[in-house]
């Protein structure tokens, strides 16, 4: 504990800088130098001054703070990265206070909570982007050091925090590729595709249609004929695709993309509904972004084409690492991307283990 | 969605009220006029009027319909809504997909049985110790999730066998669960309409001093009630999750929101004492085409939704003066 | 006796006149109440009291004849009128806001109260007040809601004098308080009466009339009788005045053997908290029982207790032998007792209903067979249910809320009756509201179901409807039974034990 009493007059002359030369490499920079001041002051306060030197300064992740406001454990995804990454973090030592949420005003009250405590460091998702703008800014004002994860952050405050993101465009990428894949494995080379996406507003589904309209722009016989917010509802999706297909028929639809497995199992369901033949010789390809046990199963059974990984595990990992190399001292970079895999029949047993944990 | 214009009436015995008062003429005729309305907008919909259509209208009118009938039990009895719903789903869908190695029949009975009890408690709490029901099913909603989540540690419930499948056939080219909706209308309505229970359930509903003056089972009636709901509700359940072929805790969705909305676009009060189920019927039924419409002409989420506020507060209002005005 | 009376009188009523519809309430009602005066006004149910304690203070407008007040003649077209013009109501019904203090609630309605309401001047004045009402000891601080019913009683006095006023109207202040409480507020009267104002005391109550007031006027009928000073009155010459001289017989009847000997309904030690204490009573079959009793007697509050309806009540109910479990209104009418209130809108029917689901509403289970309804059942129970109340049959599908309040309680009533499982009927006040030809009616219905072998218990005031309908009568006053009367008993003695309570009870002619 005396350690983060050692730590703390850092970050307050990196925040002093940062408002006079309000540019942020220069900070970087700056902040390299301050380190070595802080440096002296530890080594100065406990004797025993470690080699490393980084943003962080010393010590290593033992012993450390780390305020988590992240998704709540009532959503599958985030109870499964939470197992993950408090266990990581936990047995390297550090001290994980748990504030994590699915509502999105308590995770404003619990984040301001966060920066009351002092933490070391404040690990968030966003569940709304914009609510958090004012939480983010005030952390920074008190020198608080803040990492998002999975989700980016508000384009505001994106110098203001460290990111470890799921790679949303790589997502929609992986799914055009499915969904190109298996209408050429079919023998058509052109067809109408129909998108459910997240909530419309989120970045999340922003980005994977940023990738996936690119990706598919590259095989122009393929167009997208109706797309819908899904609001990440399965049933809400299930209706919005049983009314598509009745509005196009079987004849009308060839592909369709659910952004995450959740919701493509519902439109597949729908289309069987509605008498029609799914995957095989001729049938509508269907394929998710973001697996999940279900969509493995189904992936196997043939029903759903492919999907894309995004799994709690690997971001999870990657995270609690991340803040391990951070109190390390080993200067990660500001912005991290997960390497998602896309994930088909071929490979679907490769995955099978990681997509199974939610 | 015509099924509106001609509110079918409770009493048998009094099929014709004769004084009609200016305001009930002009009431009539705001809704026909809404449901001419609606119907030139379907007829000039491209697709609406197609049998692939309206069998997809009915399929997404089914789950909340279902749902719907037993939430009119519990507001017919006088005991408002339940806002326990979505919750009540989530957790009878877990059970019922966790429950499939045991075969289907048997996984249905017991996510019914799951639902039934959960219900029945809230019920028993306000027939019998006269609880606000909104404030008590609020705090259902929340220990219902919480215990959900604490036994499941939060994950998504996957099915254990395959047998859930069979709850999306689709006979003579309908989905199940729409001659499912259709059969529990009916019976709804013929326990609501032939039964004593139900004539107990439309007293106790319309004045609860007076039924508990008069002796009725004000309590075991109420208790009833929620559990026949609970039955519904996990019926359901068990459809959503076939359909989804998964479950957590965030199931039910909207669902609470969509079952009341059906309840009161249908016309039944929230007061009690009034409503039917084939009223409830074309409420599902009437958000569900309205809905179409929108999207067949390419509106977005947000419209659907504002849209079908804007319905149930046209029926609401409508009802409430055509009530003022029979008192008048 | 009196204090500061002058020949001058404060306020002058002269031939006041009110109708509503056909019916004439008040026809030329005249007196005058001289400052200090406490001037009592009486009369029986009916005879145009309240009409004109309405038009006094500004709640009904007269049809003819005036209000002077200070020799000023006054238009009180509404009760911020009346409040200017000086009179004051302390109403029957508590207005006081239980969850304020006390300085809050006379601050309330008080004409001198601003928009920014000065606390510590007006303070000074409340004091002053209440030291004058014998409420030295109360706090302006207090919560109403610490306080007892007497003492409520008293801030509601005090808010009314604190208007400023010159005419207090108390309309039956005591009706349901305690002795000890009521002896509170006759103190405050007096009190007011000294500081000059005059006082209209109305009052069921003639002990309390002849103990505190001046002056009696007595109404009969929507005229008044007589103004007489208390000197010259006794109670039994005050009932005179209130009943006239048509002397009222109880009707003996032959039918007390009618049922046979056996009790239907035995209750003994019926105690309900404040209201109702050791209540014994015994019914035989075919006997038509009546509880006499003013408000707050405790009368009502006996039918509800044995119909189960009140959850704080003790006492022992047999039915034809068998005991039913207390405050547990299922339970009673499974024991066979069927209870009519006199709240026929907000405990009674189910005004949206149509009529025949109305009258076999508590006779379900009769009609359906393993809970589905035989349709021929229905109809031939509610075919009979109709003639027996003499209903219209074509009527039967409308809504209860559209019938007259005659045919209503018809409904009310008759739903309680030709069935085998019904022992006991109890009604609370039965013709309330009703007029007479729905009155006749429901007697000969009640009557008639006592002919067929129930025990038939009601409440009532009406000393007409006591006398006309029941076997017999118990009188009640102050939550205690004054007297049980069996056969020929004179109205008027029911009315001393109604209005004046046991003390009388050596009087009574057997």
């Amino acid at each position: 504990m005396v350690r983060s009493h050692i730590v703390h007059p850092l970050p307050a002359s990196v925040h002093t800088l940062t408002a006079s030369g309000r540019r942020i490499r220069a900070t970087m920079a700056l902040a390299a130098v301050m380190a070595g001041v802080a440096l002296l002051a530890g080594a100065c306060g406990e004797g025993s001054a470690d080699g490393k030197s980084g943003t962080s300064g010393s010590g290593g992740v033992k012993g450390k703070t780390i305020n988590f406001v992240g998704y709540g454990k009532d959503n599958p995804w985030g109870a499964y990265f939470n197992t993950v990454f408090i266990g990581k973090l936990e047995s390297a030592g550090a001290k994980v206070v748990d504030l994590t949420t699915m509502d999105p005003g308590t995770a404003v009250t619990n984040f301001n909570q966060a920066i009351s405590n002092k933490p070391d460091l404040i690990v968030a998702a966003l569940l709304d982007t914009s609510s958090m703008v004012v939480p983010i800014k005030k952390a920074k004002q008190a020198n608080i050091p803040v990492l998002v994860y999975d989700g980016r952050p508000d384009p505001s405050v994106d110098g203001d925090v460290m990111q470890v993101l799921s790679d949303s465009e790589a997502l929609g990428i992986a799914a055009a590729q499915n969904l190109v894949e298996g209408l050429k494995a079919q023998g058509k080379e052109s067809g109408n595709l129909i998108v459910i996406t997240g909530t419309k507003s989120g970045f999340a589904a922003q980005d994977r249609m940023k990738g996936f309209d690119a990706e598919l722009a590259k095989t122009p016989g393929y167009k997208v004929i109706d797309n819908q917010d899904g609001n990440w509802d399965p049933t809400l999706s299930g209706k919005i695709a049983t009314q598509l297909f009745a509005k196009y028929g079987c004849a009308g639809i060839q592909g369709a993309y659910g952004m995450a497995d959740y919701m493509a199992l519902p439109i597949v369901a729908a289309a069987k509904q509605a008498g029609c033949e799914v995957g095989g010789k001729n049938g509508v390809i269907v394929t998710g972004s973001n697996c999940f046990k279900v969509g493995i199963d189904a992936i196997k059974a043939g029903t759903l084409y492919g999907t894309a990984t995004e799994d709690p595990g690997t971001i999870a990992e990657q995270t609690a690492g991340y803040v391990i190399r951070y109190f390390n001292g080993e200067n990660p970079p500001k912005k991290e991307l997960v390497k998602e895999e896309r994930v088909t029949a071929q490979n679907v047993d490769r995955y099978a283990a990681q997509c199974s944990k939610a | 969605m015509n099924l509106l214009a001609t509110p079918s009436r409770l009493d048998a015995e009094a099929p014709h009220q004769s004084r009609r008062s200016r305001t009930d003429v002009a009431i009539t005729a705001i809704v026909v006029l809404a449901v001419l309305a609606a119907i030139v907008m379907g007829l000039s919909t491209h697709r609406f009027v197609t049998l692939a259509n309206a069998k997809a209208i009915l399929t997404s009118a089914s789950l909340v319909g279902i749902a719907a009938l037993g939430l009119t039990l519990i507001t017919i009895g006088g005991s408002a809504v339940s806002l326990a719903v979505s919750q009540t789903v989530a957790v009878a869908g877990m059970v019922f997909l966790s429950a499939q190695s045991l075969g289907l029949l048997p996984a249905f009975v017991i996510a019914v049985v799951c639902g039934t009890v959960i219900t029945g408690l809230q019920g028993a709490v306000v027939g019998y110790a006269a609880a606000n029901p909104v404030v008590l099913t609020i705090a259902a909603s929340f220990a219902i999730t919480g215990v959900a989540t604490g036994v499941s540690g939060g994950t998504t419930v996957s099915p254990t066998g395959t047998g859930y499948d069979v709850l999306n056939a689709t006979p003579g080219g309908v989905a199940l669960s729409v001659y499912v909706l259709i059969v529990m209308a009916l019976v709804v309505e013929w326990v609501l309409r032939r039964t004593g229970f139900g004539r107990s359930l439309y007293l106790i509903g319309e004045n609860r001093p007076a039924a508990r003056a008069a002796g009725l089972p004000v309590g075991r009636t109420t208790v009833v009630a929620w559990l026949a709901a609970g039955a519904l509700f996990a019926v359901t359940a068990a459809f959503t999750a076939a359909f989804n072929t998964s479950a957590n805790v965030n199931l039910g969705g909207t669902l609470t929101f969509d079952a009341i909305a059906a309840v009161l676009a249908g016309g039944t009060p929230i007061s009690g004492g009034r409503g039917s189920a084939l009223r409830t019927l074309a409420g599902a039924v009437l958000i569900a085409a309205v809905s179409d419409i929108l999207l067949l002409r390419g509106y977005s989420t947000g419209v659907q939704i504002m849209v079908k506020g804007l319905i149930v507060l046209f029926v609401v209002v409508i009802v409430h003066l055509r009530a003022k005005g029979r008192q008048a | 006796m009196p204090s500061t009376r002058t020949d001058e009188p404060l306020v002058r009523v002269d031939g006041l006149v009110k109708s509503f519809g056909s019916t004439r309430a008040v026809r030329g009602a005249s007196f005058s109440i001289a400052p200090g005066e406490i001037h009592a006004l009486c009369g029986h149910n009916g005879a145009g009291k309240s009409t004109v304690v309405k038009m006094l203070s500004g709640q009904e407008i007269p049809d003819d004849g005036e209000i002077r007040i200070a020799g000023e003649v006054r238009d009180l077209r509404s009760r911020q009128a009346a409040q200017r013009s000086g009179v004051a109501l302390v109403d029957q019904e508590l207005s006081v806001v239980p969850a304020l203090t006390v300085a809050e609630n006379l601050m309330l309605g008080d004409l001198r109260v601003g928009w920014v309401n000065r606390r510590r001047s007006s303070g000074r004045r409340f004091r002053t007040l209440l030291d004058s009402l014998g409420l030295g000891d109360i706090g302006l601080d207090r919560r109403v809601s610490e306080l007892s019913m007497g003492e409520r009683q008293l801030i509601e006095i005090a808010r009314a004098l604190g208007q400023e006023a010159r005419l207090v109207i108390l309309d039956e202040p005591t009706a349901t308080l305690s002795d000890v409480e009521s002896d509170y507020v006759y103190a405050a009267v007096r009190n007011v009466a000294a500081a000059g104002c005059a006082v209209l005391f109305v009052s069921h109550r003639l002990g309390e009339v002849l103990g505190l007031c001046h002056n009696v006027t007595v109404m009969r009928d929507g005229a008044v009788v007589a103004t007489t000073p208390v000197a010259e009155l006794t109670i039994d010459s005050l009932i005179v005045q209130m009943l006239g001289e048509a002397p009222h017989r109880l009707d003996p009847r032959s039918g007390d053997d009618r049922g046979g000997d056996a009790d239907v309904l035995t209750v003994s030690g019926l105690s309900v908290p404040g209201r109702v204490d050791a209540f014994d009573i015994t019914l035989r079959a075919g006997q038509v029982c009546a509880v006499a009793g003013q408000l707050g007697s405790g009368a009502s509050d006996v039918l509800r207790a044995i119909a189960g309806l009140v959850p704080a009540a003790t006492a022992e109910v047999r039915v034809d032998g068998v005991a039913v479990r207390p405050g547990h209104p299922a339970a009673s009418a499974g024991a066979g007792i069927a209870f009519v209130s006199n709240d026929r809108k907000a405990e009674g029917l189910f005004l949206d209903k149509p009529v025949s689901w109305n009258l076999l509403a508590t006779r379900l289970p009769h009609v359906t067979r393993f809970g589905v309804i035989n349709r021929r059942r229905w109809t031939a129970t509610l075919a009979g249910l109709v003639e027996l109340c003499g209903l219209d049959g074509r009527r039967a599908g409308h809504s209860v809320g559209s019938l007259s309040g005659g045919n209503q309680q018809k409904v009310f009533v008759g739903r309680c009756l030709g069935r085998d499982d019904v022992r006991v009927l109890l009604l609370d006040d039965p013709t309330r509201g009703v007029d007479v030809g729905g009155r006749a009616a429901i007697h000969a219905l009640l009557r008639d179901a006592a002919r067929r072998g129930m025990a038939v218990l009601f409440s009532s005031t009406e000393l007409e409807e006591l006398l006309d309908l029941a076997d017999v009568v118990v009188t009640m006053h102050k939550g205690v039974v004054v007297q049980r009367h069996e056969g020929e008993t004179a109205g008027a003695v029911l009315l001393r034990e109604m209005t004046h309570g046991a003390a009388t009870v050596a009087e009574v002619p057997r």
